[in-house]
């Protein structure tokens, strides 16, 4: 009773706080609701993704061309949980009673590309290109094995795997529609995970190993932190974190093999963009592409008679711009700022 | 669980592997001398052999219906690529019919168009080449290999865009022989590749090459001119691969720049890293394992599918990927490893040392 009250009353004031900040938006800003929402959302996935990324590179010193296939393994997991789990059982088919399992699951899949993959390679001293190349190899694994499975599952038992969109099953909060549940629910997202990122990073003694050994591989490992152990379970994270993205990400785009190899070209440029060695640059990567790339579709490409096809052009320039005169990334810029303000 | 197969149809798969095996080996050689004599994180090679597709697709064929159809494309683009096409091109197809001379004038001209195109570009990509760091360097060409075919593919006016361009045949006086025909001139740019190739890696040059790629300072100490040999490295293989490009073009008749995706990048390292870098015999023989598995493969297609009801393409994208990851771990330089550069005999040098 009181909780149903609560709700309510919570949703009212969401759809408010809501309400009002994009009323104003709009209002300050000229961008209608519709856009604005679907360059936040998208800003938010991207976020999650490059926040992955970013990890995986702090970790072996690598882009991984996989890391698109954690956010498809992540998609199906949720999907298939919800029709061979919940469905059956009739339990609340939403997405995110699926997250602890997607989370799991992805986690487990990135672990264990870490160590069958990067951690032997690593020890044998491989470069970057060969391991760039090993996570080639990697992402024709996953996306086969993810085809593979979504075959079998529509061959036998008759299930759509193809195409299918994830939005059915998100969360709406009452009194409002789905794209404005997105957006608040994406939000939330990002904000719970970066803050509990950061509270791993910088308030437990985990994070002070981790940390350590990012900076300084050989230092720590003579302090006798067991520094691949440290990594193996970053890599945990990176998993739990892109699985999640990928369930958001198959909220908007149709879910196949290729959900996350085809989008991972942005997820790049995101973090190229933040800085690759920074964790929370791919926060400001992620606002910068994915607000660049829906306002610039709608706001410059459309009045212009550019087809809207043109926008990912957006991204890819500003990375080119950003690669030829500040490849340290924004956030590098901005703490290099900060230091000279210091001095 | 051997299959009946006709040998007629068995002799057309194998000229159809042979002639995309000597475009790909092309490729493959020209990707071999950036990535494995220089050690270029070339991942935006696609993008030359995209440029190659629409230095044919979206220049010359223009050229061609403007000089022997007289159909400018260009006036109403939109009806050209949505109706037009087919009647056009057969009208410079029968152009070509009678006359190889202007066949072989289009062609030619074809070539050398993609090669230049190819080449400028790769010549604009060194610029980040000489001042970005490997991992960077790697995403600037990925990017950039995606912009292009952004570009290009929603674009009608380059290569009639979604919709792809019809090419006109200009081998078409070959008649029935086309097919074998065509064969022999893909085989003959291949032999010239992989001649100039193996001239290149064992030349001053070459050796220079592996010197910059192996101690970079030792190499400048020395007295090379790093710029120039990647400018160099990087045009030429631009226009190899442009070349390839425009082979497959003509392969096809048709190209839709979406065709250029990120994943033939990727095939081509696939070939290079098994056959061995640094090695031309090496990237040929990938090319060619690669091609032997996948023909494989597709001929057991159905009888696969019977006991696992999947597509098996996707058995095919796994074994490629364990092989890739297992060779990178346990044999780094591939099937044929990298030999030392061959010099002249030692009879030679002895009787030159003898005159001098």
């Amino acid at each position: 009773m009181y909780i149903t009250i609560y709700i309510a009353y919570s949703s009212v004031l969401v759809r408010f706080i809501y309400g009002a900040f994009f009323k104003s938006m709009e209002l300050i800003t000229g961008v209608d609701y519709p856009t604005l929402a679907r360059a936040i959302i998208f800003s938010n996935i991207y976020v999650l993704l490059g926040l992955g990324l970013n990890l995986t590179y702090i970790t072996t010193k690598i882009p991984s061309f996989a890391h698109g296939d954690l956010a498809t393994v992540g998609a199906y997991v949720s999907y298939l949980t919800i029709i061979f789990l919940l469905q059956p059982l009739g339990l609340p088919a939403s997405v995110y009673v699926t997250f602890p399992l997607v989370a799991l699951v992805t986690g487990a899949v990135a672990v264990l590309t870490y160590i069958a993959v990067f951690r032997p390679m690593i020890r044998r001293g491989a470069g970057v290109t060969p391991l760039m190349i090993a996570s080639f190899g990697l992402h024709f694994v996953m996306f086969a094995t993810v085809a593979i499975v979504a075959d079998y599952v529509q061959n036998t038992y008759g299930v759509l795997s193809r195409n299918v969109l994830l939005a059915r099953w998100e969360y709406i909060w009452p009194g409002t529609d789905f794209y404005t549940s997105a957006l608040i629910n994406t939000s939330i997202m990002v904000v719970v995970i970066t803050a509990l990122l950061y509270l791993l990073l910088y308030k437990t003694r985990y994070g002070i190993i981790m940390r350590a050994s990012i900076d300084n591989l050989y230092l720590a490992k003579a302090a006798g932190i067991n520094v691949e152990r440290v990594f193996a379970i970053a890599w945990l994270l990176i998993g739990a974190v892109t699985g999640i993205a990928g369930v958001y990400m198959a909220m908007f785009f149709p879910m196949t093999e290729e959900l996350g190899w085809l989008r991972l070209a942005v997820v790049f440029v995101v973090s190229v963009v933040g800085g690759l060695s920074n964790i929370y640059g791919a926060v400001l990567g992620g606002y910068v592409v994915g607000l660049s790339l829906v306002l610039g579709a709608a706001y410059i490409l459309t009045p212009l008679g550019v087809p809207t096809e043109f926008q990912l052009v957006i991204p890819f320039a500003i990375v080119i711009v950003i690669l030829l005169f500040a490849p340290q990334g924004l956030a590098g810029i901005i703490s290099s700022l900060a230091q000279r303000g210091r001095r | 669980m051997i299959l009946q197969i006709d040998p007629g149809l068995l002799l057309v798969l194998i000229r159809e592997t042979a002639v995309l095996f000597a475009i790909y080996g092309i490729y493959v050689l020209s990707l071999n001398l950036e990535v494995g004599y220089l050690g270029l994180p070339q991942f935006g090679k696609v993008m030359f052999l995209a440029l190659g597709g629409l230095a044919v697709g979206g220049i010359t064929t223009k050229i061609a219906l403007m000089t022997y159809a007289g159909i400018n494309p260009l006036a109403n683009i939109d009806l050209y690529c949505s109706a037009q096409q087919y009647q056009a091109i057969a009208a410079v197809n029968k152009v070509f019919a009678a006359s190889p001379l202007d066949g072989l004038a289009f062609f030619l001209l074809s070539l050398v168009l993609a090669a230049v195109l190819a080449g400028v570009f790769g010549i604009l990509m060194s610029g980040p080449a000489l001042r970005l760091r490997e991992d960077y360097l790697g995403i600037l060409l990925l990017v950039s290999a995606e912009t292009v075919r952004v570009v290009t593919t929603y674009t009608p006016a380059v290569a009639c865009g979604v919709f792809g361009a019809v090419v006109p045949d200009p081998f078409a006086w070959m008649g029935d022989f086309r097919p074998w025909g065509y064969l022999a001139i893909t085989f003959l740019f291949l032999l010239l590749t992989f001649v100039v190739m193996e001239r290149l890696a064992n030349s001053p040059f070459g050796r220079a090459l592996r010197a910059i790629r192996d101690a970079e300072t030792a190499a400048r100490v020395f007295g090379k001119d790093i710029v120039k040999f990647r400018i160099r490295v990087l045009a030429t293989a631009s226009a190899l691969a442009g070349i390839a490009g425009a082979l497959l073009v003509f392969y096809n008749n048709f190209v839709n720049m979406g065709q250029f995706v990120p994943l033939i990048t990727f095939v081509g390292w696939a070939m290079l890293i098994i056959g061995g870098m640094g090695n031309n015999v090496g990237a040929l023989a990938g090319v060619a394992i690669y091609y032997a598995l996948d023909r494989t493969l597709s001929i057991y297609k159905e009888s696969i599918r019977q006991v696992i009801n999947v597509d098996p393409i996707f058995f095919q994208y796994i074994i490629f990927g364990v092989v890739i990851i297992l060779v990178l771990m346990f044999r780094p330089q591939g099937v044929f490893g990298e030999k030392p550069s061959k010099t002249l005999s030692r009879r030679i040098l002895e009787r030159l040392r003898g005159e001098a």
